[in-house]
């Protein structure tokens, strides 16, 4: 059923959105315009008065949800817009009189010429954006998408430009009705990617809570701001802000403006106590981390305490990354006298790790010589040939292999001579045999037994 | 919260001439302590390998005192069953660095033989040759020959340390002495004898 809006509607609530922005770009430009403004904006119930009041009033009534300050706002500004581009154009009447068909004959056309696809381009790529916008951290996007050079004025563009913005901020029952011509004057590309951008903010405040009206706002103390146009952040403004926000805040609203009144009264653009205090503790951390409570989305920050933190996050930001390159920087000969130092104790620490003082090491383990190694064979074939006079004691024969007695040492052979003689031979870790012969013991054997039994005797 | 702030601010502010003094000034803390630090280590290892070696001698001779009998042998790593009280659990001898074994081996030991008695034959019986040595008349009397020695053998047993670590042979044959033990390739034995007095490291 929303796509059977009429037409008129929405183009009213296209140009809605549009003065709306254009109310919080729009600067100097249209202060001149306030008393032409007033008188028109007053009328503004009556629609058969002013054609682009005609079309506005049924917008209006498409929107039950908008409160009805938010209303008044926005009829404001929109008839503020209205009147401004009619005071530029100078329309004569016949020009007056067309401006009701307008609507129609363009969309109409447009339907027919015009393929959907900008307008579903437009519109996904305004998504994109709202969604980057709200995924990733807005102290870092926020300024790279809101506009930073002049405002924009929408007397610049055509009008499709704003159906643009309206189709990049409307519903998807909206955009079906929505078409652009292509051959109308869509060349200037800076101007539209700024409104898109503004369209997106101003979708953002639209999603977010009703801000207070004499909630002091950041955007606020922009010079001739629009009231209650501070829903919407301009990164680059709030950072000016708080710059200068030891000095006086400037307050030059238009006095027909209240909410914009209320807010300078208020005091302006103050960084609260709390963002002050999350600031410093960043400062105090080093910037090494960012605190979580600082990081807000950008279409989030409705309330004046959030903008307060984002700003602060912001600057946080900004900080840190120039914390990451605060290097110092030495002097080539101190870089010189360094690499010397570094490689002095290089040379001294190498020079210690392969040859230490004497001083540094302290007594070495005991460690095994070659008379150790062939003492320890005479024991293992002394100890062997007990397993086989042990066997013959017990058998009353030899072994025939020395597989055959109970404990074989490993390493050892059993060669018999005799019934009665038999031989034991090992050889040491160099090679060299040691024989035991059972019927004439070499000394050292003679020796280590009688040793052996002395100890095991424990005479 | 300040202070580490403040030193991770330090750190990105070191450059690479900074870290490579520091870098060589703990090389050569390193290297200094390094002796130091290896003899702790072997001297843990050393301390380590005795006590279990002499926990598994005890163990055997704990055996041999209350059951008369020595631990049946065993694989390397693995306890005898008479020893499970001694080692509960799995009963594992593998330690970080060497294994341990019980080994049973049997020596030769001689002891004296019992006296032989002559019973000269009675003449008045026939047949009666008598028993025990025949002395021709004018041979020594019997008693004036030496005590005859005969060939016993008996039970001991080992306890045998497989081990890489040529120092820790070493070691523990300085510990043990090179009578009741021994080196051979890389193992080291302790014979355990329940007779020995004396040869305790």
């Amino acid at each position: 059923m929303a796509r059977k809006k009429s037409k008129g509607s929405k183009k009213a609530r296209a140009r809605k959105a549009r003065a709306k922005k254009s109310a919080e770009v729009e600067a100097p430009a249209s202060t001149p315009t306030e008393a032409e403004l007033e008188a028109p904006a007053e009328s503004s119930a009556d629609p058969t008065v002013e054609p682009v009041g005609a079309g506005e009033a049924p917008s209006e009534e498409s929107a039950p949800s908008v409160t009805p300050k938010k209303k008044t706002a926005k009829k404001k500004t929109a008839k503020k817009k209205a009147a401004k581009k009619k005071a530029a154009k100078k329309p004569t009447s016949d020009e007056e009189g067309a401006a009701e068909k307008t609507p129609k004959k363009k969309t109409a056309s447009k339907k027919k010429a015009a393929s959907k696809k900008k307008p579903e381009k437009a519109a996904s790529a305004a998504k994109r954006r709202s969604g980057n916008s709200k995924a990733a951290a807005p102290v870092v996007t926020a300024p790279e998408e809101a506009p930073t050079e002049e405002p924009v004025v929408l007397d610049d563009v055509d009008e499709d430009l704003a159906d643009l913005v309206a189709a990049a901020t409307a519903t998807d029952d909206d955009i079906v009705t929505i078409t652009i011509d292509p051959d109308d004057d869509l060349d200037d590309a800076d101007a539209r990617e700024r409104l898109i951008a503004e369209a997106l903010a101003f979708v953002a405040t639209e999603e977010g809570e009703a801000v207070p009206e004499n909630a002091p706002s950041v955007e606020s103390t922009a010079p001739s701001e629009a009231p209650g146009s501070g829903d919407a952040i301009d990164p680059e403004t709030a950072s000016t802000d708080l710059d200068e926000d030891t000095a006086a805040p400037p307050s030059t609203a238009s006095p027909d403006e209240e909410g914009a009144s209320d807010a300078a009264d208020s005091g302006g653009p103050k960084i609260t106590a709390q963002a002050l205090l999350a600031l410093s503790e960043i400062h105090a951390e080093g910037l090494a981390s960012l605190p979580e409570e600082l990081i807000l989305d950008l279409g989030e920050a409705t309330t004046s305490e959030q903008r307060d933190r984002l700003l602060a996050a912001a600057l946080a930001q900004v900080e840190m990354q120039d914390a990451v390159y605060r290097v110092s920087a030495d002097t080539s000969q101190t870089r010189n006298i360094k690499a010397g130092i570094a490689i002095g104790v290089l040379l001294i620490a190498a020079l210690v790790g392969i040859r230490p003082p004497g001083l540094l090491v302290p007594d070495p383990p005991a460690s095994l010589t070659q008379a150790d190694r062939t003492q320890g064979v005479r024991v293992a074939l002394l100890l062997q040939a007990q397993q086989v006079e042990a066997f013959r004691v017990q058998a009353g024969r030899l072994p025939n292999s020395i597989a055959e007695v109970e404990t074989s040492l490993p390493g050892i052979r059993l060669v018999k001579s005799s019934n009665r003689l038999y031989q034991l031979i090992a050889y040491t870790s160099e090679g060299e045999p040691i024989v035991y012969d059972s019927e004439v013991p070499a000394p050292e054997f003679e020796r280590l037994r009688r040793e052996w039994s002395t100890t095991r005797d424990g005479s | 919260m300040d202070r580490e702030g403040a030193v991770v601010m330090n750190l990105r502010q070191l450059t690479r001439s900074d870290v490579a003094i520091g870098a060589a000034v703990l090389l050569l803390i390193w290297a200094a302590a390094a002796p130091t630090l290896s003899a702790r280590s072997f001297r843990s290892l050393s301390e380590r390998a005795s006590t279990d070696v002499e926990a598994l001698r005890a163990a055997a001779l704990g055996t041999v005192a209350s059951t008369g009998a020595w631990p049946t042998a065993a694989e390397a790593g693995t306890a005898p069953p008479e020893l499970s009280g001694a080692y509960p659990g799995d009963a594992s001898l593998t330690f970080d660095g060497y294994t341990l074994q019980w080994v049973g081996l049997a020596v030769t030991d001689y002891e004296e033989a019992p006296p032989v008695t002559y019973v000269a034959p009675d003449p008045d019986e026939e047949g009666d040759e008598g028993s025990g040595l025949i002395i021709a008349p004018g041979d020594a009397p019997p008693d004036s020959v030496g005590p005859e020695m005969r060939a016993v053998a008996r039970q001991i047993g080992a306890v045998v340390l497989y081990t890489r670590n040529d120092e820790l042979l070493a070691d523990l044959l300085t510990r043990y002495g090179t009578t009741v033990s021994y080196v051979r390739d890389s193992v080291w034995t302790l014979v355990v004898d329940d007779r020995e007095t004396s040869g305790q490291p």
